[in-house]
């Protein structure tokens, strides 16, 4: 059960562009090896909520801490120093360029020659290729550039980039949405297997069942609010669709215990 | 053979392989498809070099050989600068006009003002103007094309009001070697160009910085998320892009001991044409600087074939737009899944 000890805690975000409040105090913890499921309608404020964390928006208000202390992420390199690691819908690797160079864009390995810096490949091809066999999917090589893998293998890319450099936080922004349906499974059962090795998930998805399947906790936005967080266990896909739809104000008494109000105890 | 026979039978080779593209999108077809069309344009200069070499009897002489490499120095400085430009998926299409303002700036001030000074004012000026653009470029998603031809009509304008239409002379000039003279039998300007052409190789295939680059024009928003500042980056190219294309309009004043207040003209679409020939995707993300020698040659012997054969300076235009137009269908292809 979730303790005390947050590895992520967002407090009271507030987001408007314009005239529309995209989040409105909102509270999200994370746990240490835990996956959150992320639910709500389209345009209910989650992907606002996890772009701030990558610094993609700014929040109007609001704090962010990551384990136990305020940060201000301004740019999406802070995030990933503070082991925040995003994936999304469509992966977000440079198609031209191998998969080694991917899983290193931004934090190349380099080696001095006459004072100057050079990528150095060889490092980072058998980094990469350690990197990928956490993702189980065969590839033939890790100069294999991008354009010539199937969504699949993609993802796998994606995901050893953002387990490569020790990440804390990996959300997973509806990373089954360009996937074909047999190979949703094997990327379920990878979460869960990257959770066991201790690291945290925020996973966003519209497959209701898949959230159950994999996570921990289950979190429900609704028009930039959350409507409730509850431990997966105690509730059930049905109760969540009405939230999500609006039908239903709250979780219900199983799930009672824990929910952003009861949270003030850890506030004091 | 003439010459439009050769186009023709080049686009031909293009419709072969667009049904080839048609058929299956196999991996390994891909595969074939991307060598085919890398490989097909210097395929073809291959067949115009063999052509020529039949046709003229002056083509395969030292003399002309040399001349050519002589006169690509300038245009290709510029396409170094294009082919930056290009990779991160911008355009600069205002290189042409600035070679202009560079040159007759930097000539009139330093009758003014004596060389250093007005040496010293054009760096800055060129660093500013190389500022402004990657700033404006910056602002919006492909409005690269928009604000570089209208900087481009600024520079020419100025380029026209400074030097009241005529040409300056008469101005003292240090690096006049750069464009006229040789060390040994190799002309200065080449050996400019090789050094830019080396530096941007290394940059380019061996530091971060150049797989930055790919990246950036690759996918914006993976670069994005990878922690790169693309909008830093894109300054830094058209800063780094003013830089050599002064480079070159220095060249060029060596060359031509005067400041033409039509310097220049054009030379954003001999750039671009280099680059895309190369191989070069005008979507950004694929290219090269050897890919880039090769068009810059390729052109070189363009024009110097249409010479030798007699050809109408004005069939170069027509052959240079439709060199382009193959160049860009071709990548089209190239890009199709």
């Amino acid at each position: 059960m979730l303790s005390g000890d947050y590895l992520l805690e967002m407090r009271d975000i507030h987001k408007s562009f314009g005239a529309v409040r995209a989040v409105q105090s909102v509270d999200l913890v994370l746990g240490r090896g835990e996956i959150l499921g992320l639910l709500g309608d389209n345009a209910a404020g989650k992907s606002t909520l996890m772009k701030i964390l990558t610094a993609f928006h700014k929040p109007d208000r609001g704090k962010i801490y990551v384990e136990g202390q305020e940060v201000h992420i301004h740019t999406p390199g802070d995030a990933r120093r503070l082991g925040i690691e995003m994936i999304y819908q469509d992966f977000s690797l440079a198609p031209n360029l191998s998969i080694a160079d991917n899983i290193f864009l931004g934090r190349e390995l380099t080696k001095d020659f006459l004072g100057m810096r050079f990528i150095d490949r060889k490092r980072m091809e058998e980094k990469a290729k350690s990197a990928m066999s956490v993702t189980n999917i065969r590839l033939d090589s890790v100069k294999t550039i991008v354009t010539d893998l199937s969504g699949g293998q993609r993802q796998a890319v994606a995901i050893a980039r953002a387990t490569a450099f020790d990440a804390k936080v990996i959300i997973m922004d509806e990373p089954t949405a360009s996937l074909s349906v047999k190979t949703i499974p094997p990327l379920l059962d990878l979460m869960v297997h990257l959770r066991d090795q201790g690291i945290s998930m925020i996973f966003i998805s519209h497959r209701i069942q898949d959230v159950f399947s994999t996570c921990d906790r289950v979190m429900v936005l609704r028009r930039g609010k959350c409507v409730g967080v509850a431990y997966t266990q105690d509730t059930t896909v049905d109760e969540v669709t009405s939230l999500i739809a609006g039908t239903q104000k709250t979780f219900g008494k199983n799930a009672q215990h824990f929910n952003p109000v009861g949270l003030e105890e850890y506030d004091a | 053979m003439n010459p439009s026979g050769f186009l023709s039978s080049g686009i031909q080779r293009i419709m072969r392989i667009a049904s080839i593209t048609k058929g299956e999108a196999q991996q390994d077809e891909k595969k074939t498809i991307r060598m085919l069309s890398q490989w097909m344009l210097p395929f073809m200069f291959l067949l115009w070099i063999i052509f020529l070499s039949f046709a003229s009897p002056v083509f395969l002489t030292w003399g002309n050989l040399f001349n050519v490499t002589r006169q690509i120095a300038v245009i290709g400085i510029l396409s170094v600068t294009q082919l930056l430009c290009i990779l991160t998926g911008n355009i600069d299409l205002s290189v042409g006009a600035f070679v202009g303002l560079f040159g007759a700036l930097l000539a009139g001030l330093s009758i003014k003002l004596g060389f250093p000074l007005a040496f010293l004012i054009c760096v800055l000026i060129a660093l500013l103007w190389g500022f402004t653009n990657g700033f404006l470029v910056t602002r919006g998603e492909g409005i690269s094309v928009i604000v570089t031809l209208s900087t481009m009509y600024v520079a020419r304008g100025i380029t026209l009001l400074f030097t009241e239409g005529h040409p300056i002379v008469n101005f003292p000039m240090p690096f006049e070697f750069l464009g006229a003279r040789n060390l040994g039998p190799v002309p200065y300007n080449l050996i400019t160009f090789a050094i830019v052409l080396a530096v941007v190789f290394v940059i380019l295939r061996y530091t971060p910085l150049g797989r930055h680059l790919y990246a950036v024009g690759g996918n914006k928003q993976a670069a994005k998320v990878c922690g790169i500042n693309t909008k830093k980056l894109t300054i830094g190219i058209f800063m780094t892009s003013s830089m050599l294309v002064a480079l070159g309009s220095v060249i060029l004043l060596g060359r031509v001991a005067s400041a033409q207040p039509t310097a220049g003209t054009g030379m954003e679409m001999d750039s671009m044409a280099t680059v895309l020939i190369g191989g070069a995707s005008m979507s950004g993300g694929r290219g090269g600087v050897i890919s880039t020698l090769i068009g810059v040659f390729m052109l070189g012997f363009i024009n110097n074939g249409l010479n030798l054969l007699g050809i109408s300076g004005y069939w170069q235009y027509v052959f240079k737009g439709s060199i382009i137009l193959v160049a860009v269908m071709v990548d089209l292809l190239k890009n199709r899944k």
